[in-house]
């Protein structure tokens, strides 16, 4: 299974992940990051300590900003096998949930990105 | 003007320097002032690739930075100073850079530190080179954002 990580300032990660599950319901391998309480480096560490039973699994990480300290520490990680998405919203994780087991890893990210774009709708 | 903001904040480049800075001040050009940094080509893209296009970017090693800083200052460059570490502040300072204040903005690392403040973790180089600073007569300016309040938390380092 592709695994999932969402790495964001604050709490927002985790409220995400909450707001996720009562949409779509209970879920596996897609878990929440702060960067809150250490350095740019260690975030990078603990992001690589979570892969390190098989730095070979396959992992989307969805930061909050392009450029910010997670995306940072998402690329000093250095996974293996793994696409950053910056700018995550609920349409681009739903459709990550939803469409993880059935498109290949390396097509996934741009389907991922049409389909979070495509949950902004500006009335 | 040139330097414009010297900031301390182990997050170097990220949204509170570009955004929450940046919307009062503009500068031309961020130095990053960081060995580890400047010592992989690899790191100091990926440090570089947060910048907004209209800024310019550049890293140095702690060694040559008093150098840039001073040829920036001459130039008049709007410029942002950005250091990792209370220590790499003060070797700049001591070996000649023309900083009179320091914004002490970030340090987020909590392993082995204790909390002065929500984004301010110091441990005992911490506390000895902040307080070296301001023995080189530097005004340190605890503050995350500029349209916050500054802290008075010399006497708690």
């Amino acid at each position: 299974m592709i695994h999932g990580m969402v790495i964001a300032h604050k709490k927002a990660a985790d409220a995400m992940l909450y707001a996720l599950e009562g949409i779509f319901g209970s879920f596996e391998n897609l878990r929440g990051l702060t960067n809150e309480g250490c350095s740019t480096k260690e975030l990078a560490d603990k992001i690589r300590e979570t892969y390190l039973f098989d730095l070979e699994t396959e992992v989307c990480i969805f930061v909050d900003v392009y450029g910010g300290s997670c995306w940072r520490a998402a690329k000093l990680a250095k996974l293996t096998r793994c696409h950053i998405l910056s700018g995550f919203n609920l349409p681009m994780l739903l459709s990550f949930l939803n469409k993880r087991a059935a498109i290949p890893f390396d097509e996934l990210p741009s389907v991922l990105e049409i389909d979070g774009k495509r949950g902004i709708i500006a009335e | 003007m040139s330097i414009i903001l010297s900031r301390i904040d182990d997050r170097l480049i990220h949204g509170q320097v570009t955004e929450g800075w940046g919307k009062f001040m503009k500068p031309d050009i961020i130095l990053v002032v960081s060995d580890a940094v400047a010592s992989c080509e690899w790191e100091s893209e990926i440090c570089l690739s947060a910048l907004p296009l209209t800024i310019k970017g550049m890293v140095v090693r702690v060694n040559d930075a008093p150098q840039v800083i001073n040829k920036l200052i001459a130039e008049n460059t709007n410029s942002y100073v950005l250091f990792e570490t209370p220590r790499d502040a003060y070797e700049v300072i001591k070996n000649g850079a023309k900083i009179s204040i320091i914004n002490v903005g970030g340090m987020h690392s909590v392993k082995g530190k204790r909390e002065i403040l929500d984004y301010l973790f110091v441990d005992e180089t911490d506390s000895v080179y902040l307080k070296a600073l301001r023995d080189e007569g530097i005004k340190l300016d605890f503050r995350d954002l500029p349209d916050h309040e500054s802290a008075d938390v010399l006497e708690k380092l």
